[in-house]
Order: structure tokens, then C-alpha cells, then sequence
């Protein structure tokens, strides 16, 4: 297990999570084993290629899976074991104890209703205020993720508005109840450069004034190191690596995560090709033997392939990789 | 939202035009000189010219027409050809009554159809939504004449708690209890089409709504049940009303099934005798009246659609 004597009690901390989807006769092994810790205010970049888990992986901390998905493992949240809760305890995480921001905030709000009351109704949920007063909080927070003319968009619908002010509503709904963690799920995939550098830029602002724990869920690398304290690099359903974001960029220990770096530094082997990691995502249809990276990975050995590596500490501060034959010891 | 309004019943123009000029038209659906459909076989030829004077027969169609829609537009439907007596007054106690079963029909089934079909929605593939689903079946796969004679069957004939048929009031409003028991049954009848056909559309527009992903958005907020079942059965709403809308159309033309088993003086009742006693002018302004009802109908379900759901204002 990992060790983060040095943060306190973690605000997050999920032991061995898993979720497995039934599909047809068979399952879908989308998350095997994560282990994570977040301390308060702190903010964690979830980085891997689609279908590693990452939206999963969060959909859990909130218990929003479908039916078909079965939830392994803990999740403690803020002293509270999230899978015990009941519909109650489970009304008040949502919305007041962590905030999710969607990748597609259109297909994540409801079009017949317009913003304003999009957010009246995610302050009602959790405190006992007049419809007003709610209002008049709803403007204050499109104030603070910056819509211009606020008070005329919340009388706007969803679908009325860009991409980028979509978002910052999207954000303003997830911040609604004032909650201690955000979980963003690729909250500017959708959207172009210089719109997705202003949406960080207001993430980053509002979280370090709220004092907001947040995991930020991303494919892209850039985007991870301009948001994130630490990272954790996920493959496969599970963390392969995990340390403090320039650290883990500078020199990480993973083969997974270190041919992700390489190929978004744009690096080039010999012939000049864009160095990328050849082979295919893992098969999710049984749940892991051994390391899921193995069949592609430069460095494995016999072991790799037979039982699955820990997510172990390096040595280094905070550093921990689930290898048996990481960089540092090759 | 006003403009799409106003664009809506702009639109709405052409059409009435066109039931209007189909309604005009069912006059040379029969064989031969309309005046002489109407005249007993041995009528002399100058009765039979005098005649056609008389009804404007002998002037070009499209003056015929534009004179006839003149007149109807103006509420003047002309006079039976049966009784002498003007149309329009005819034809509105018929539609008045007619009114009085469809519209609590039409509530019902919304209701109650709306109703079993959020049930079965949210239970999906559960015993609870194949009952919900199976009565919606049964409601709209039994013969409406059928239904009602067992309900005659059953209700006046078996146990005598309601009455057979006939309007209990002269003008056909309820004023007392007994009054409303006239209905019950002939409402009954006409509810259950509408009502198994609002509930399947209901069932699969919620099984829809709950798969997408603003569910899971709404409830990442926090959101306690019966808040989000708010916004289910908006989203819900469009495609309920616009299948009312039509079903409230047949409605209004009245069921001449139910109206006949019961005894009940409606526009149903009113076109049966009008075809059986080919009384052109009845039959015309019966068809011109129910077809405009009927497009002015979807223009205001249209509009509510709209104001429901932005998304419809295009
Ligand atoms: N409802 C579901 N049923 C079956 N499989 C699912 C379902 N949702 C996600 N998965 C699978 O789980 C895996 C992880 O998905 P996800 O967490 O969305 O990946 P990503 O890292 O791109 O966010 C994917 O292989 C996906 O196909
Ligand atoms: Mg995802």
C-alpha cells in the first residue's frame, strides 16, 4: 500500500476499486484495482488513453454507475465510506460534498430547462432558501466563472450558448452547493485551444479560492501539467503510475507512461517517425493476469505476464509505480 | 418564441385552405349533378334547372367555391337540405356535445395514460411495466363498439348503476350527479384508445430520456427524485402532447360508433344521418368544421410544445 503519511488524512481515498460492467453473456473489466489518495485542495490529473477507465473511475466516487455495473473495492469520502451510503447520504455527496463538471456539458444538461434554473435547482437541492435569494446566488456564480452579461444568460438555454460558456455553466453548476471536491471529466476535450486554456485558467483560479480538492481527468499531457499537483497515469483500469506532476513528466519510471510522454513531446526514433506505442489498448473482457501493458511494453519480462505489479512507492517523494521493471531500477 | 409562434400560424393558413377546398370537393365525389342526387327521380327537367339557379350549380366551380368559402368562413354553412334548418346551428349543438364526452376523454387518457407510461418507463422490463404496458395493449387493440356494449352490458343491463345511453340534460351539461352518470360509460369508451396510445409513446420517450446522459447529470447535482421525475416528464411532454393532439382530433369528430350505442346527439351522430340522408350541406360543413378543429388543434399543440420545449422552436 501506499504510504502519504507526510498529507494528513486524505480527502479522497479509494483501496482497490473496481467496476465491472456485465455485457452480453460476458463482463467488461473497466476499472481493476485503483488505489488513490487526495489531500484536501489538492489536484490530482487522471492521464490515459481513452477507454482506460478515467470517466469510470469517477463515475464511481459519485455512484453514478448504470445497473449493469458491478462496484468493487472502498471509496472514503471525507471520513465516509461512499459505498455503504444511503439515498440521503448519497443526495448530499452529490452536488455538496463533490462537484462533477462533464466533457459534453449540452448532453449533460437538460435543454428544456434554461440555466438559471439549471442552478437554482442544484443550490435548492442542498440548502432551504427562497427561489430569490437562489437567483440571485445562480447570478453570482456565472459571475464567477465569467459568462459576460450574466444576468441575461440565465434566462438562456443550454443549447443557446458557445461551447466555452456552456462549460463555465456546466462549472457553475457543479460549484452550485460549494463542494470540497470537483471532479472534472475532461472538461475542455471538447472545446478549441485558446477556449480550453481559459477554461483551465478559471478551474485552476476557482479551485485555489475555494480551496477545492479536484481530479481532472485528461488524455492530453499538456493539459495535465498545467492543472495538476500530482499525476497518476492510468492503463488498463488501473494506476500504472502515479508522483508530483513535474517529476512524474521529467523522468517517469512507467514504460506506459514514459512512451505517452515521449510520443506528446513529439519525439521521433531514427527513420524520423513520431514515436507513438505500438500495438493495441488492452482487452477488457477478462480481468487482468498480469501487467495489461505487458504484451506492449519494450521492457517486460517473464513475471509481467504472470501476476499483476502493485502500485508501489520508488523512493522517490510521493512517487509509486506498478512495475517490475521500471526505469529507475532498468 | 413569438416569432415561431406567428410563423406557426401563418403556416397554418395554407392548410385550412386546403381542408377547405377538399371539404368543397366532397360535393363532386358523387355520381352525376349533385342537384340531381337530390331531386326525387321523376322531377321534371326546369325543377331540376330551377334548382341548380337556386344552389349557384350552374355558375364556374371556382366561384362556387370562393362564394361557399365566403359564406363559411362568415359562419354560414347554409341551410339542411333535410329540414331547412341552418347548418351551423345544427352542427354546433352536435359539436357541443360531442365536446362534452371528448374533452374529459382526452383528460383521462392524458392522465391516466401519462401515467402508466412514466410507470412502465421507470420499471423497465419489470412485471411492473409489462402490466402498465400490457393494459396500454388492451386499451388500444379493443374494438371501441365492443367495449361499449359490454359496458352496457355489464354496468346498466347486469348491476343498473348507470344508465344505458340519451343525455340526461337537455344542453347536455352535467348539473348533478345523475347527469354525469350519463357519461361515464360513453367516456369510458373513448378514453381507452387515446389512452394506451399516450401511454406506449410515454413509455419509450421516458426509456429514452433515462438512458441519456443529462440524467446522471442531474443527479451528480444532488438532485432528490421526485426533482428529477420534474424534468423527465418535461422532456416527456412533447412527444405525449403531439401524440394527444392527434388523438384529441379524432376525438372531436366524435366516434359515430359511440354516439350511436349510446344515444348521444354528437358531430359522430350528425354525419351518420348526414351521409344517410345525403344532405350535401350538413355533410360539407360537419367535414370543413371537425378538419379545421382539427388542424387549429395541432397548431395549439404545436405552440405548447414550443413553450415546453425550446428545442421545437424552429
Ligand atoms: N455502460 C457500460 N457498459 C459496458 N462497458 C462500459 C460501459 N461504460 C464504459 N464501459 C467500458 O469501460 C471502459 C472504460 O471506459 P471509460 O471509463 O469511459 O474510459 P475513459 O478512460 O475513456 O474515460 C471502456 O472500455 C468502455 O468501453
Ligand atoms: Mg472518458
Amino acid at each position: 500500500m501506499l504510504d502519504f503519511t507526510n498529507q494528513g488524512t486524505p480527502l479522497l481515498s479509494l483501496r482497490d476499486l473496481s467496476v465491472r460492467f456485465r455485457k452480453g453473456k460476458g463482463h467488461v473489466h473497466a476499472v481493476n484495482g485503483v488505489d488513490l489518495d487526495l489531500a484536501p485542495g489538492e489536484t490530482v490529473g487522471l492521464l490515459g488513453e481513452s477507454g482506460s477507465g478515467k470517466s469510470i473511475t469517477l463515475r464511481s466516487i459519485m455512484r453514478l454507475l448504470p445497473d449493469s455495473a458491478a462496484l468493487g473495492g472502498k471509496i472514503s469520502f471525507d471520513g465516509q465510506d461512499v459505498t455503504q451510503l444511503n439515498r440521503r447520504g448519497l443526495r448530499s455527496l452529490r452536488g455538496a460534498g463533490i462537484g462533477m463538471v462533464f466533457q459534453e456539458p449540452l448532453v449533460a444538461m437538460d435543454q428544456t430547462f434554461t440555466v438559471g434554473d439549471q442552478i437554482v435547482e442544484a443550490i435548492r437541492a442542498h440548502e432551504t432558501i427562497s427561489r430569490g435569494e437562489a437567483r440571485k446566488r445562480a447570478l453570482e456564480l456565472l459571475e464567477l466563472v465569467q459568462i459576460p452579461s450574466a444576468r441575461r444568460r440565465l434566462d438562456s438555454f443550454p443549447q443557446e450558448l458557445s461551447g466555452g460558456m456552456r462549460q463555465r455553466v456546466m462549472i457553475a453548476v457543479a460549484l452550485a452547493a460549494r463542494p470540497r471536491l470537483l471532479l472534472a471529466d475532461e472538461p475542455t476535450t471538447a472545446l478549441d485551444v485558446t477556449v480550453q486554456i481559459q477554461i483551465l485558467l478559471l478551474l485552476r483560479e476557482i479551485q485555489r479560492e475555494f480551496g477545492m480538492a479536484m481530479i481532472f481527468v485528461t488524455h492530453d499531457i499538456g493539459v495535465a501539467a498545467q492543472v495538476s499537483d500530482r499525476l497518476a497515469v492510468m492503463y488498463g483500469g488501473r494506476i500504472v503510475e502515479s508522483g508530483p506532476a513535474g517529476q512524474l513528466l521529467a523522468a517517469p519510471e512507467h514504460p506506459y507512461a514514459e512512451g505517452l510522454i515521449s510520443a506528446a513531446r513529439g519525439h521521433r526514433d531514427g527513420a524520423g517517425r513520431l514515436m507513438g506505442i505500438p500495438g493495441r489498448p488492452p482487452r477488457l473482457e477478462q480481468a487482468p493476469q498480469g501487467c495489461s501493458f505487458a504484451p506492449r511494453c519494450p521492457r517486460a519480462i517473464g513475471a509481467c505476464a504472470e501476476s499483476l505489479p502493485e502500485l508501489v512507492a520508488t523512493g522517490r517523494t510521493d512517487h509509486a509505480v506498478a512495475c517490475y521493471v521500471p526505469t529507475s531500477r532498468g | 418564441m413569438i416569432r415561431y409562434a406567428l410563423i406557426r400560424i401563418l403556416s397554418a393558413i395554407p392548410i385550412l385552405l386546403g381542408v377547405s377546398v377538399v371539404s368543397f370537393g366532397l360535393l363532386f365525389l358523387q355520381p352525376g349533378n349533385p342537384v340531381e342526387a337530390l331531386l326525387p327521380l321523376e322531377a321534371s327537367p326546369q325543377i331540376a334547372e330551377m334548382m341548380k339557379q337556386q344552389l349557384g350549380f350552374d355558375q364556374p366551380v371556382w366561384r362556387q367555391y370562393l362564394a361557399w368559402l365566403q359564406r363559411t368562413v362568415q359562419g354560414d354553412l347554409g341551410v339542411s337540405l333535410y329540414d331547412g334548418l341552418p347548418v351551423a346551428g345544427q352542427l354546433g349543438g352536435a359539436l357541443f356535445n360531442t365536446m362534452v364526452l371528448a374533452i374529459p376523454a382526452a383528460v383521462l387518457a392524458f392522465v391516466l395514460g401519462g401515467a402508466l407510461g412514466l410507470i412502465a418507463g421507470y420499471h423497465r422490463n419489470t412485471w411492473i411495466d409489462r402490466s402498465a404496458s400490457a393494459l396500454a395493449i388492451v386499451g388500444v387493440s379493443l374494438p371501441q363498439y365492443w367495449v361499449a356494449i359490454v359496458l352496457v352490458v355489464l354496468f346498466s343491463v347486469t348491476v343498473n348503476w348507470l344508465p344505458a345511453s340519451g343525455m340526461a340534460s337537455p344542453d347536455g351539461i352535467p348539473r348533478s350527479f345523475s347527469d354525469l352518470s350519463n357519461m361515464v360509460m360513453p367516456v369510458l369508451a373513448l378514453m381507452l384508445v387515446p389512452m394506451g396510445v399516450v401511454a406506449r409513446v410515454v413509455r419509450a420517450s421516458v426509456q429514452d430520456i433515462l438512458s441519456q446522459d443529462f440524467i446522471a447529470g442531474l443527479q451528480a447535482k444532488g438532485l432528490a427524485r421526485g426533482r428529477i421525475l420534474r424534468h423527465v416528464i418535461r422532456n416527456a411532454m412533447s412527444a405525449a402532447l403531439s401524440v394527444m393532439g392527434l388523438q384529441f382530433g379524432f376525438l372531436i369528430g366524435g366516434s359515430i360508433l359511440i354516439e350511436v350505442v349510446f344515444n348521444w346527439p354528437g358531430s359522430g351522430q350528425l354525419l351518420n344521418l348526414a351521409i344517410f340522408r345525403r344532405d350535401i350541406p350538413v355533410l360539407q360543413g360537419t367535414v370543413v368544421v371537425v378538419a379545421g378543429l382539427f388542424v387549429l388543434t395541432n397548431l395549439a399543440i404545436d405552440l405548447a410544445q414550443a413553450a415546453i420545449d425550446p428545442r421545437m422552436r424552429r
